[in-house]
């Protein structure tokens, strides 16, 4: 059987957290994906849209985002390839935040029907989805205590010890680099501080070897040394340990 | 837009901001350096000793200084 590389983007994602077994993969490959190429900053979903399709992001970013006091933006998540951030609208219609393109992206809709069907089929694939909520809301937890009690040097340093594990797992973090073309807006709204504080944090890592970061390419020079300084531990993340 | 430049000193730690940002007008400007510098105390985390002094000045593109915020601890002996 060919997998289709929405597919398999998907199911190498899943997999990433739980043991997928093949007729369950079979279910996905068989998912009717319909791919888009989108450009920066495009909106898939605004706060208040009632949606009947998710989005699986089949390459670049995306971030969910809200707008609090004054229209001021708080990013509280980014989302890799293989991510489907909108799944809670599979329950939770409208979509209560706001999911937009960092950078241009490629995204597979998939039918409401059609999830869930498969689910409905599937009650092993129904726990796999679940369980991917629940790391999602796991992910958040650990947003919200970056944002509650880390300094802004470590809050940095945690969302990029965090990247790099969610993109190696859809292997796109080859010699602990990647592309992330987030702006110094993009990051201080994500981690909460002003972008000339996020641009002195971002030096600051920069001064300690521990990162070069140059446009939308970053390179993490030092892993073990970031992680040490965010004090990033990646069991909130639920990966499977290779047996 | 203008470019404005976010010096900080404080003690051993000085950074000078290369990149600067860009910003609407003057009070921009301000509006950041007082939010910025608020968040640059609190991330010297209980490290501020009395008897210093921490710094934050707004420097334009002319290489004047526009603004400056001086936070000075003391201890009343």
């Amino acid at each position: 059987m060919t997998i289709g590389f929405p597919h398999s983007k998907m199911i190498a994602r899943l997999s990433a957290i739980a043991s997928l077994s093949q007729a369950d993969a079979a279910r996905i490959a068989q998912l009717p994906i319909r791919l888009q190429n989108l450009p920066t900053g495009h909106d898939i979903a605004r706060e208040g849209d009632h949606v009947e399709q998710c989005c699986m992001l089949a390459d670049g970013y995306l971030m969910r985002h809200k707008l609090g006091a004054e229209g001021k933006r708080q990013i509280v998540s980014w989302h890799v390839p293989g991510d489907i951030p909108d799944l809670y609208s599979l329950h939770l219609n409208p979509i209560d935040h706001n999911i937009t393109t960092l950078g241009p992206a490629v995204v597979g809709y998939i039918p409401h029907d059609a999830l869930n069907q498969m689910l409905n089929a599937s009650a092993s694939l129904t726990h796999i989805f679940w369980r991917e909520t629940l790391v999602d809301a796991s992910i958040f937890r650990e947003w919200v205590v970056s944002l509650g009690q880390r300094g802004a040097l470590a809050r940095i340093a945690h969302m990029l010890c965090e990247l790099l594990a969610r993109l190696r797992t859809v292997g796109l973090a080859a010699r602990n680099s990647f592309l992330f073309p987030a702006s110094q807006i993009d990051v201080a709204d994500a981690t909460g501080i002003t972008p000339v504080h996020a641009n002195r944090m971002i030096q600051q890592l920069r001064a300690k070897g521990l990162v070069t970061w140059d446009g939308a390419s970053i390179s993490i020079a030092d892993p073990a040394a970031l992680a040490a300084l965010a004090e990033f531990e990646d069991d909130y993340l639920h990966h499977r340990r290779p047996a | 837009m203008p470019r404005y430049f976010f010096n900080v000193r404080y003690g051993e730690e000085s950074y000078r901001d290369e990149v600067g940002e860009e910003l609407p007008d003057n009070s921009a400007a301000w509006h950041e350096a007082t939010t910025s510098a608020g968040q640059s105390i609190r991330d010297l985390n209980g490290r501020l000793v009395p008897g210093t002094a921490w710094y934050l000045e707004v420097v334009c593109e002319d290489g004047n200084t526009l603004y400056s915020i001086e936070v000075k601890a003391h201890q009343s002996s």
